[in-house]
């Protein structure tokens, strides 16, 4: 179902069309908390807490713009959250992260690559970020990571090839997926 | 470069990887939108209930808007006689020398009330 029907029915109080816009946009969503953050545990807080405003201000977006609409709101919100954390102790984290059912050996697996993910990512710009998790993780094409973060296609492949030679720099052999295998 | 070919492996930090995690996830976001989602529903289905009321009232209120029209078009406001010699106690159905009593501040005696009395019937 296209977003402009979704959005038309969350405005409606519609909870299955409301979920549905949470399961399509989470991992975009993500991406930039993610980007903005460095941290996957705030970067789950953001995303729960811009999904909840996003709901209560969704009659103010082009229905069918709603991602990029979607994904300001969570710059704002982590902007904010940053912005919070300079001045207290992080807050506790979100009972989700906390009661997320967790599975102690395949974490253990990929924790070394998701610190050094991490890591790496951190070494980038904050748009660098943005441009390659939203492109190598959701998958979003140039044109739709330009609309959404205001900056043309041209730039985010420019953002994208910078972000990409500096991962592998640091990660190397691990950073590349093989996606002739899947 | 191949964008698509060349991409980075971020499976390890995808929030969707682990399905568990991620629909319990989703299920923390529905439950702390429940009551934005349940006030929507019911402004909703107040906003369709009153549209439901509002046209028949509308018909209702045109109604009497057009009979209380026509009714205040016979007579005069201020219950002087019109060109009909019809006034507002007249069209209410009052006798001539009733409605000169209610008219004037005063009162009947009670010899012409009697009088009045017997000529309304």
């Amino acid at each position: 179902m296209p977003d402009a029907s979704l959005v038309q029915r969350a405005r409606r109080g519609d909870a299955a069309a409301f979920e549905a816009l949470v399961r399509r946009y989470y991992r975009a969503a993500y991406s930039v908390a993610l980007a903005r953050l460095g941290t996957a545990m705030d970067a789950e807080d953001v995303c729960q807490d811009a999904f909840i405003r996003a709901l209560e201000r969704i009659e103010d977006p082009d229905p069918a713009r709603f991602a990029a609409w979607l994904l300001q709101i969570v710059r704002n919100r982590a902007h904010n959250y940053r912005a919070y954390q300079r001045i207290r102790e992080a807050k506790p984290l979100d009972e989700v992260s906390a009661a997320g059912v967790e599975n102690p050996s395949r974490d253990a697996e990929r924790s070394e690559l998701r610190t050094a993910l991490e890591a790496a990512l951190g070494e980038l710009s904050e748009v660098q970020r943005e441009v390659v998790l939203l492109h190598d993780m959701e998958g979003w094409k140039h044109r739709e990571i330009g609309d959404a973060l205001g900056i043309s296609e041209g730039m985010s492949r420019q953002h994208l090839m910078m972000a990409r030679r500096a991962l592998r720099e640091r990660l190397g052999v691990r950073a590349v997926e093989e996606y002739g295998d899947e | 470069m191949n964008d698509d070919a060349d991409r980075i492996d971020f499976r390890a930090i995808d929030p969707t990887g682990d399905g568990e995690r991620f629909d319990a996830t989703v299920a923390a976001i529905m439950a702390a939108a429940g009551p934005e989602l349940a006030d929507r529903r019911y402004s909703q289905d107040a906003l369709g209930q009153l549209a439901g009321w509002w046209r028949p009232l509308l018909a209702a209120a045109a109604v009497t808007a057009i009979v209380a029209i026509a009714t205040l078009a016979g007579v005069d406001p201020d219950g002087r006689e019109t060109q009909s010699g019809t006034g507002i106690a007249e069209a209410l159905g009052m006798s001539e020398q009733v409605a000169t009593w209610v008219r004037s501040s005063e009162g009947p005696d009670p010899a012409e009330l009697l009088l009045t009395l017997e000529d309304d019937r």
